[in-house]
């Protein structure tokens, strides 16, 4: 698995409904490996995993320890841990919050970056306000982070998992 | 010397100085997580000052048995995930009734707080007389702080709705009594707890046992010492008996699965059947 393979998503709670909407959208042939931590208030019985699983043609796995990292899967970090990418699986932890969040998306895009270098594509999304389908888009990767419009990250998804299958020996 | 090398040396540096210290060897510890643990324990966010702050750690026994808590045995919540204790109560406890007496095994207690939750649990539903809890740590450092039951003050009376959600039955502040910012448990809730130095990755099997919780302390070990881990606990669980882990944790990747079946009750907890 190399850095192509795989997105990293950090989502503010409330900007879900987009994220669900985002997600729902990917074809059953999207090969990327997805791994996201949602951040923000929420309840511990306020399940992502679930939420997302409604819609998705993709698989949704609530991640546990030693998982390994599969084409085409989406992760998401169970309520109070962090999640570690490992190079080809993740791992969680429980170290005490990170900026008072059990579930840091800085631990998982530090250790994503660690795994595959710069280039590891990373998606934070966050809500502008009271609406929960405007939001505020940030992509990164090895050429730096920059705000991207709210078409255009279904479109770098779906050209980076081209390019993940294309890539493939 | 560059950043990265420098980074790489200090850790070295301190993972000798705790195998020296606690004679606990890491190597088989999940990596990541170790050094993320060890560069918070320094106190520091990289390692640019490090090297002063582990040459303290060589000449101060009481920084260093700090330091040593921090990255071996993280202080936990003591009641972390209500839904657990819960499901333990409505759903386990019944079955373990059972058995005649039971015999606890809490792998990792760290400094103490879910052995001393497990008797408090134990005491509330009336079957303490009959169960005696034994909770093991490699760490004496953190051992010493469990024997102790002493924690700070304002974390532990955070920990009320916790409790409650908890199903617990009284007043949480009568288990504890504030002293000077500290809050001291009940000398009694000590009375069925065994706190006993025991090292997972090189011990024995030391008893038989009908519970056995094992909470996220897997997740800090890397593939071959779960495995190891593991084993220990299978070796040591009795026919029925049952096998507590986090709800990050499964049994799925390993070798024993076969002899368990998962308890429905919407927490990690197996049942052994053969």
């Amino acid at each position: 698995m190399r850095a192509g393979d795989v997105v990293l998503v950090g989502v503010e709670s409330r900007a879900r409904p987009w994220l669900a909407k985002l997600v729902s959208e990917l074809p059953i042939d999207f090969v990327l490996s997805m791994i996201i931590v949602e951040h923000g208030p929420r309840s511990r019985d306020d399940d992502l995993a679930s939420a997302l699983s409604a819609k998705s043609k993709l698989p949704i796995v609530r991640v546990t320890d030693k998982d390994p990292i599969v084409p085409g899967f989406v992760y998401v970090a169970p309520y109070e841990y962090h999640v570690l990418v490992d190079r080809g699986s993740l791992a969680l932890a429980i170290d005490p919050p990170v900026f008072g969040e059990h579930l840091s998306v800085d631990v998982l895009f530090e250790t994503g970056t660690l795994s595959y270098g710069d280039d590891v594509p990373k998606l934070s999304v966050s809500p502008k306000g009271d609406d929960p389908d405007d939001v505020e888009l940030l992509w990164g990767d090895a050429a730096g982070d920059r705000r991207i419009a709210l078409s255009e990250a279904r479109d770098l998804l779906l050209t980076k998992s081209r390019e993940a299958r294309e890539a493939r020996p | 010397m560059t950043a990265t090398r420098e980074a790489d040396t200090t850790l070295q540096s301190a993972l000798e100085l705790l195998a020296s210290s606690t004679g606990i060897d890491t190597s088989r510890y999940a990596r990541l997580a170790l050094e993320r643990r060890i560069r918070r324990a320094l106190g520091l966010s990289g390692f640019t000052r490090a090297e002063n702050v582990l040459e303290r750690l060589k000449s101060d026994d009481a920084e260093r048995e700090r330091f040593a808590r921090e990255v071996l045995a993280p202080p936990m919540p003591m009641w972390r995930r209500p839904s657990f204790f819960r499901a333990l109560r409505s759903v386990c406890l019944p079955l373990l009734r059972t058995f005649p007496s039971l015999n606890v095994w809490l792998v990792g207690c760290g400094t103490g707080e879910q052995a001393y939750a497990l008797s408090i649990l134990f005491r509330e539903e009336g079957i303490a007389a009959r169960t005696r809890i034994y909770a093991t740590d490699p760490c004496a450092a953190a051992l010493s702080k469990a024997r102790e039951g002493v924690f700070d003050l304002t974390t532990l009376a955070d920990e009320e709705p916790a409790y409650r959600e908890s199903g617990g039955k009284l007043h949480w502040s009568e288990y504890f009594v504030p002293i000077e910012g500290d809050a001291v448990l009940r000398p009694d809730l000590r009375d069925n707890i065994v706190f006993a130095e025991h090292n997972w990755a090189t011990d024995a099997s030391f008893n038989e046992f009908q519970l056995v919780v094992c909470r996220d302390l897997l997740i800090r070990f890397g593939r071959a010492l779960q495995e190891r881990a593991f084993s220990l606990i299978d070796d040591s669980l009795c026919r029925s008996g049952l096998l507590c882990l986090g709800h990050g944790e499964s049994l799925r990747l390993h070798a024993m699965r076969e002899r368990y079946e998962p308890v429905p009750c919407g927490e990690r907890v197996y049942r052994r059947t053969s």
